[in-house]
C-alpha cells in the first residue's frame, strides 16, 4: 500500500473543472482536464494563459539572522550579498561531492529573511538537510518554517500579465525573477514573476481558503484555462528546463547538467563556501565526464526517459526526458552523455527494436519569452 | 460473433474473414491525446497476449497486446497521418490492425460488452 495521497486546497475545484486526478509526489493533482487534454492545455499556455496548481511544492520561510545567512551560503551557490530584497534566483542544494540534492528558487525578503520554493518530491530530504546545516552552523533550525497554510498557483502564458495586474496592480512592475508581497482582495499574497514553461508568468502564494475563489475568478476570463501536470512537463521540456529526478539527482553535478550559469562567477572557486565547491570548480576548470544534451529524434517515434543512447554502436548515455513537442509537432528529448562524444555526433536510441537516430541541438527547443522590461 | 474485450482494454471483432483489433473508449480516455501510432509490420506473426505495437501520447508509450494468435494482414494506415482518430473514434474508424487467426480458443476467455462494462466500472 502506498501512503495516503495529500490533497491541495484546490482539490474540489479540480474535480469541478473535470481534472483527471493522479498521484504525483504524494499529492493528488490533475494530469489534465476533461474538455482540455494535454495538447490543448499546452497550446493554450503558449497562446494565452493557463493556471497550474503547484501547491505540492515546498514553500519555506527563513527569518533573517546573520547565522542563517552563513548557513544558507553553505547550502546554495548563491551570492546572498548581491541578492537584494524582492529578487529571486534559481539555484540548487549541493552535496559535498558536487551533486544536486534539489533545485529551487530562493527569494530575498530583506530584513524579513528568505523564501524558498522546493520540489515536492524532495522537500522532506531538503528540509532535513537545511535544518541539520543550520544546527551545525549555530543557526536556529527551529525558525525555519514550512508554509502549509498557503497554496501556490502558477499562471503562465503571454496573456498572464494583463490578467494578474488587473488583480494585483503591483505585479505589472515586476520583471522576470522579481517578487513582491501585497495585500489584495484575496488577503496577503506573494507574487513572483517566474515559472516553469518558458513563458512570461507568475507564481502566486495565496492563503489556502482564498485559493479556489482566486482560481475561479481567473478562469472566468476565457483567456485563462486550467492546465495539468502533463502540459507542465511538455512545456518545461520545450523550454529546456531540467526536472529533478530526470535530469538532476545527487550523482549529477551542475556542470554536467549545464547549470553553471546559475553559479555566480565569484563562487566558481574551489575555496567558495558552499558544499561541493571544490569538485564543482574542478569540473568547471577541467571538464566533467558527462554533459546534458538536447536531442531531436529523426522520426515520429518519441524516445523516452531511460532509453539507452548509442554512438556508433557504443553505449554513451541515457535519455533523461522525452516527449512529443506540441509546439514543434515533433518529438524532443534531453539526455546525459559522455563528454567525449562530439557535439555534432548523431546518436541512436533503440525503441521497440528499431534504431531511432537523434540529432544534437541547442536549448531551448522553444524560445523563452520572459519579461525583462 | 460480437465484440470481445481484454483486461488490457483492447477490443476484437470479426471483420470479413479476419479479426479487427482496436482499443476501447475507456483506454483512449486514459491515454489522453495520441500523437503517434506505431503499427505492426504486415505479415508479422504474433501469439496471444504478445506485445505487438505501441500508442504514443505526449508523455508516454503504451503497449498494445494481440488478443489472439495470428498473422497481421492489414493496418489502419489512416492513423499514420491522423493518430488523433484513436481518440475520436477508437471503437470504429480508429481501429488498429487486422489479424488472420491461427487459433481462436483464446476468445473464450475474453469479456463480452456487459462484463467489460462492469470491469471498467470497478476500475473507476
Amino acid at each position: 500500500m502506498s501512503e495516503v495521497s495529500l490533497k491541495t486546497s484546490l482539490h474540489s475545484w479540480h474535480q469541478q473543472q473535470g481534472g483527471k486526478l493522479v498521484d504525483f509526489a504524494g499529492y493528488t493533482l490533475p494530469l489534465s482536464y476533461t474538455g482540455g487534454g494535454v495538447l490543448a492545455e499546452h497550446q493554450h499556455t503558449r497562446e494565452a494563459a493557463s493556471l497550474f496548481d503547484v501547491s505540492h511544492m515546498g514553500q519555506v520561510q527563513i527569518p533573517y539572522s546573520d547565522s542563517a545567512r552563513s548557513a544558507l551560503a553553505q547550502l546554495f551557490p548563491v551570492a546572498l550579498d548581491t541578492l537584494t530584497a524582492g529578487h529571486a534566483r534559481y539555484t540548487f542544494l549541493t552535496t559535498a561531492q558536487g551533486g544536486i540534492i534539489d533545485d529551487c528558487i530562493i527569494t530575498a525578503d530583506g530584513d524579513a529573511g528568505w523564501f524558498i520554493v522546493l520540489n515536492a518530491s524532495r522537500k522532506a530530504v531538503d528540509l532535513q538537510h537545511i535544518r541539520s546545516t543550520f544546527t551545525a552552523a549555530g543557526a536556529d533550525a527551529t525558525a525555519i518554517k514550512e508554509y502549509n497554510e498557503c497554496a501556490l498557483i502558477a499562471i503562465q502564458g503571454p496573456a498572464t500579465a494583463k490578467l494578474i495586474s488587473a488583480i494585483f496592480p503591483a505585479a505589472a512592475d515586476l520583471l522576470f525573477m522579481q517578487s513582491v508581497c501585497v495585500d489584495s482582495p484575496f488577503g496577503r499574497c506573494r507574487i513572483s514573476r517566474c515559472g516553469y514553461t518558458g513563458e512570461d508568468g507568475f507564481e502566486i502564494s495565496i492563503a489556502n481558503d482564498a485559493a479556489a475563489t482566486f482560481a475561479q475568478q481567473l478562469i472566468a476570463n476565457p483567456l485563462c484555462k486550467p492546465a495539468g501536470l502533463g502540459a507542465r512537463d511538455s512545456l518545461r521540456l520545450e523550454a529546456g528546463l531540467c526536472l529533478y529526478g530526470n535530469e538532476l539527482n545527487e550523482n549529477t553535478s551542475p556542470v554536467e547538467a549545464r547549470l553553471v550559469w546559475a553559479i555566480p562567477k565569484a563562487l566558481r572557486r574551489a575555496d567558495a563556501c558552499y558544499f561541493g565547491a571544490a569538485p564543482i570548480a574542478e569540473q568547471i576548470n577541467n571538464g566533467a565526464a558527462r554533459r546534458l544534451v538536447a536531442l531531436l529524434p529523426q522520426s515520429k517515434t518519441p524516445v523516452r526517459q531511460g532509453g539507452e543512447l548509442y554512438y556508433q554502436g557504443t553505449a554513451v548515455g541515457q535519455v533523461t526526458s522525452g516527449v512529443y513537442s506540441p509546439t514543434l509537432s515533433v518529438p524532443i528529448a534531453l539526455g546525459m552523455i559522455a563528454t567525449s562524444v562530439a557535439a555534432d555526433a548523431e546518436l541512436n536510441v533503440n525503441v521497440r527494436g528499431r534504431d531511432i537516430a537523434c540529432q544534437q541541438t541547442t536549448l531551448p527547443f522553444v524560445p523563452h519569452r520572459y519579461y525583462r522590461g | 460473433m460480437t465484440k470481445k474485450y481484454t483486461k488490457e482494454h483492447e477490443w476484437i471483432e470479426q471483420h470479413g474473414a479476419h479479426w479487427r483489433i482496436g482499443i476501447t473508449e475507456y483506454a483512449q480516455e486514459q491515454l489522453g491525446d495520441v500523437v503517434m501510432v506505431d503499427l505492426p509490420a504486415i505479415g508479422r506473426n504474433v501469439s496471444a497476449g504478445e506485445e505487438c505495437m505501441a500508442i504514443e501520447s505526449v508523455k508516454a508509450a503504451s503497449d498494445i497486446y494481440s488478443p489472439i494468435a495470428g498473422a497481421i494482414v492489414a493496418i489502419n494506415e489512416t492513423l499514420l497521418d491522423n493518430p488523433a482518430l484513436v481518440n475520436e473514434d477508437p471503437e470504429n474508424s480508429g481501429w488498429l490492425f487486422d489479424l488472420e487467426a491461427n487459433a481462436t480458443d483464446n476468445l473464450e476467455t475474453l469479456m463480452d460488452a456487459a462484463s467489460y462494462q462492469s470491469f471498467v466500472e470497478e476500475l473507476q
